[in-house]
């Protein structure tokens, strides 16, 4: 009977992440699998094509770099955020999470703005040789797109290794010390360890994500010899309406990100087997200041790499307050593009502000949801062992490893089987951003449990406590901040995705990032920047306020 | 069992939660009759010309329009082609006249010659059939910065020259529509040599982005003096910035023609509101505001222009280009090819 209930409340836990990820992935990838019946047969063609190699080839290359390239950035603000207290500190983790949210064509503004053939630090540099330089070209290179990367992904380990970091026990740390272990050496046998998960998580997720990537490497690339596997998928879908042979690229990718996911899964396991006896976490190390011999370091460290995150976003901020009125006036300081906030824009249709409590109620429902979603799985599979374990975290991996383009035809079919009701296709787009962030938040919180879960439940339910209220009572607020963390990705993920948003939103649901598109696509880009300004600020206030829940009880 | 119990009462709640959250906002009338247009996205945007001729088209004829605006065109012919068995909408709107084959191949339009195309010149029924009708037009065009660049360059071989190297922003013939544009009309001009072409044209190229929006958006940011755009772009800044900075460049030989088309889905119900809709569009005051909003000429040349639209180029001659799905695959190989050494 016991073991019987046992069974039911895992059925039970597990029923609604099942559930979502059979209606927002499963059904829309069957329903282009239906409509692209050669795709397998395509394999081979794809897969013996020099070209497609190619492809192949540069987007595992440029990923690579990429993802080594954020982790090395990230790796030390994790260890000032994580470790330590000094000013800014809280902002810098906040505002660090905003180019997530920012839509790619403001990122890549915000970018041109700063590194162009024009933009800041060519401006600065011809005034200081009095103009007499050709334009430091940093832009439209290999370079670039690690660049942006780096400014997208970077604080994706900034955020997961930084929690990691300061949520490191006392106790192994003290022992090792009193041992007589040097810093040093106390740090590469003790803490190491326990952030080697953390830090294997930010890789992945960064591989991933730049491994899809897509417009920025179009545009920062400067042309088709820096082609990803997203680009010709895109391409075969959309203008070419080869359902079979996009179809078949996409499975190559996402039999790549499978693959990339066994090579995770084994090393996670052989890495987390080393630290099992931990009682960890019961009581963490309080971070200290920075100063002596640590405060140029950190200032070398963080000054970069504040301006690297931060500049992009100023000009942009700055951008929607020029003004170019007329010809030969050059720029100048006005507030006519903020018009388009407060009604009137130019054929007369209110812009609403709407967008704004739109885009944020859509983000909070889906950063409810996704933590929630993942809070479950992430209790079921720190708790239990074996297959029913190893396919959910299959399943709740894989959609990082599918092409959005695939999917977003997905939903384009089964928008047919949902006309006009509203309601429904907002169900349907909350979904959608769900599964999108869901592996993001699913790796975040289930990382932290399954290094709280194996010791203290068991000491709470010796105390009398069942599993479920040890649940509440003992481990999620244990894993709070890391809870916390999978909410703002899951909110800025919701709040800057825009290709699932135009399909699925109804008409008239119109959120930030659709309304920025759609400025630029009708030539407005100071309009543009000025709404990409609010979302900016709201994004930064969100975060503040989320990270401070966070850091509560830790 | 407890536990059991209160997982799936708070997967009740969530579940129940999110629709009706979501189900509060929804509050669609239908006492009139309504017609269900399918259109590109920026056309039943804010911005575009969509939600003024919703207006007044329920104002004159009493019929409600509901727009379906999944993407790009080339997002809303798909769509069109995946539920050609299963049709939901009435009309559509936005498919141009790259699209012209592939839209008569899919068979998911039916015919109608409009009495409203009496007003609209000969050489802008692009489709003899009438399964597509003109509403607007425009050309392919370099855009330039005249503050930047004196002297505009005045053909394709001349964007080769030294004097534009790293100035000139394209976009990607695989995922844009001028960008197809673009490398078509180098056929067009070049023939079976265009390969040649783009081998010297690359110095100039600064970069090639994967849709307009991006391009564009560049070239605005000031990053190169030149972008492949529309005749039209000028008229925009003339409009709203009161600013004529902003040119396009007229090239020897022409510029590339390309025209905006709608036309009535197959298997409608309400044959003849689509109709009168479609008659509507090309009525002189949807014309103009379709003119404003999409900043392209109006298909019926009756309709008085405001003085901005002299900014717009008006090429000595229109090159037709031809899109045919068979011979895109082999370009773009070969389009590729020039650029992987």
């Amino acid at each position: 009977m016991r073991y019987l209930h046992g069974k039911l409340s895992g059925a039970g836990v597990l029923l609604w992440p099942v559930l979502l990820w059979i209606a927002a992935f499963a059904l829309p990838l069957v329903s282009v699998a239906l409509k692209a019946a050669g795709s397998v047969s395509e394999l081979t063609g794809v897969i013996q094509s020099p070209y497609y190699r190619g492809v192949l080839g540069f987007s595992l290359k440029q990923a690579a770099l990429s993802t080594l390239f954020s982790v090395l950035l990230g790796l030390p603000g994790a260890y000032f955020i994580g470790r330590h207290h000094f000013p800014g500190r809280k902002i810098l983790r906040s505002i660090s999470t905003v180019p997530f949210v920012l839509p790619s064509i403001l990122a890549v503004l915000g970018f041109i703005l700063v590194f162009g053939n024009s933009g800041l630090i060519n401006y600065i540099r011809q005034s200081a040789f009095n103009g007499n330089k050709e334009p430091w070209k940093i832009l439209y290179s290999l370079r670039a797109i690690i660049l942006a990367h780096m400014f997208y992904n970077f604080p994706l380990t900034l955020r997961i290794v930084g929690d990691a970091w300061y949520s490191l026990p006392q106790s192994k740390y003290d022992a090792a010390r009193s041992l007589g272990a040097r810093p040093v050496k106390a740090f590469f046998t003790v803490d190491f360890p326990r952030l080697a998960p953390a830090i294997l998580t930010s890789m992945v997720i960064t591989f991933l994500y730049c491994f899809l990537s897509f417009a920025i490497i179009l545009v920062l690339g400067g042309g088709p010899q820096f082609t990803t596997l997203e680009v010709e998928i895109y391409r075969l879908i959309k203008y070419q309406l080869d359902f079979s042979r996009g179809s078949g690229l996409a499975i190559v990718e996402s039999i790549t990100a499978l693959g990339l996911l066994a090579v995770y899964a084994s090393i996670d396991t052989v890495l987390r087997r080393r630290t099992a006896d931990d009682e960890n976490a019961v009581k963490i190390r309080t971070p200290g200041r920075i100063s002596g011999w640590k405060t140029l370091p950190a200032l070398l460290y963080l000054i970069p790499a504040l301006f690297l995150i931060i500049a992009p976003l100023i000009s942009i901020v700055v951008y929607s307050f020029l003004n170019r009125a007329t010809r030969a006036s050059g720029l100048h300081l006005s507030l006519t593009h903020w018009r388009i906030l407060s009604g009137s824009t130019r054929v007369g249709v209110s812009v609403p502000l709407k967008a704004v409590i739109r885009t944020f109620i859509l983000g909070i429902s889906v950063a409810g949801i996704t933590t929630f979603t993942a809070a479950l799985a992430g209790w079921y599979t720190a708790h239990r062992k074996g297959s029913v374990v190893k396919l959910i975290e299959t399943m709740l991996f894989i959609p990082m490893g599918v092409s959005t383009v695939i999917l977003g035809l997905g939903y384009l079919i089964l928008t047919n089987s949902i006309p006009g009701g509203k309601a429904l296709r907002l169900a349907a787009l909350t979904a959608a951003h769900t599964i999108m962030a869901l592996p993001f938040a699913y790796r975040i919180i289930s990382g932290r449990l399954k290094l709280i879960s194996p010791r203290i439940p068991q000491a709470a339910r010796a105390s009398g406590a069942g599993p479920i209220s040890a649940f509440f009572s003992v481990e999620l607020p244990l894993a709070r901040g890391a809870i916390v963390t999978a909410a703002v990705f899951s909110m800025a993920l919701s709040a800057g995705e825009l290709n699932a948003t135009i399909i699925l939103a109804p008409s008239g649901f119109t959120t930030i990032t659709l309304a920025i598109y759609r400025l630029i696509g009708s030539y407005d880009l100071f309009g543009a920047c000025a709404l990409g300004t609010v979302l900016i600020v709201i994004s930064i206030i969100s975060f503040l306020t989320l990270d401070k829940y966070g850091e509560q009880t830790l | 069992m407890k536990p059991t119990r209160i997982f799936l009462l708070i997967e009740a709640v969530l579940l129940l939660l999110t629709h009706s959250l979501f189900a509060a906002g929804n509050t669609e009338k239908e006492q009139s009759k309504t017609l269900i247009v399918y259109c590109y996205d920026s056309f039943s945007s804010e911005w575009g010309a969509g939600p003024q001729i919703a207006e007044s088209f329920l104002k004159e004829n009493g019929i409600n329009l509901i727009y379906n605006a999944p993407g790009d065109g080339v997002t809303v012919l798909n769509q069109l082609i995946l539920e050609k068995e299963n049709p939901m909408g009435d009309v559509v709107v936005g498919l141009d006249s790259s699209l012209l084959e592939r839209t008569l191949d899919a068979e998911i339009l039916d015919t109608y010659d409009s009495p409203a195309l009496k007003n609209v010149p000969d050489e802008l029924i692009f489709d003899t059939s009438y399964h597509l009708l003109p509403y607007d037009y425009g050309h392919f065009a370099i855009c330039y910065d005249s503050e930047k660049l004196e002297v505009p360059p005045v053909s394709l071989e001349d964007l080769t020259s030294e004097k534009y190297s790293d100035s000139l922003i394209l976009m990607d013939p695989r995922t844009s529509t001028p960008g197809l544009g673009f490398l078509l009309w180098t056929e067009a001009v070049y023939g079976d040599k265009w390969p040649d072409y783009w081998q010297r044209l690359k110095p100039s190229i600064l970069t090639i982005t994967q849709g307009w929006s991006q391009g564009y958006t560049l070239f605005t940011a000031g990053e190169a003096p030149m972008v492949l755009s529309y005749g039209t772009s000028p008229v925009y800044h003339a409009e709203y910035e009161d600013s004529k900075r902003y040119r396009a460049a007229g090239f020897s030989g022409g510029n590339p023609l390309q025209v905006e088309g709608m036309g009535i889905i197959k298997g409608t119900k309400n044959r003849r509101e689509a109709e009168l809709f479609i008659d509507f569009m090309l009525g002189e005051e949807s014309q103009k505001t379709l003119a404003l909003s999409n900043i392209m000429f109006p298909a019926n040349a009756e309709v008085v222009l405001p003085e901005s639209f002299n900014t717009a180029l008006r090429p000595e001659k229109n090159i037709t280009i031809t899109n045919t799905t068979g011979n895109i695959d082999a370009m773009i190989n070969r389009w590729t090819g020039v650029f992987s050494h």
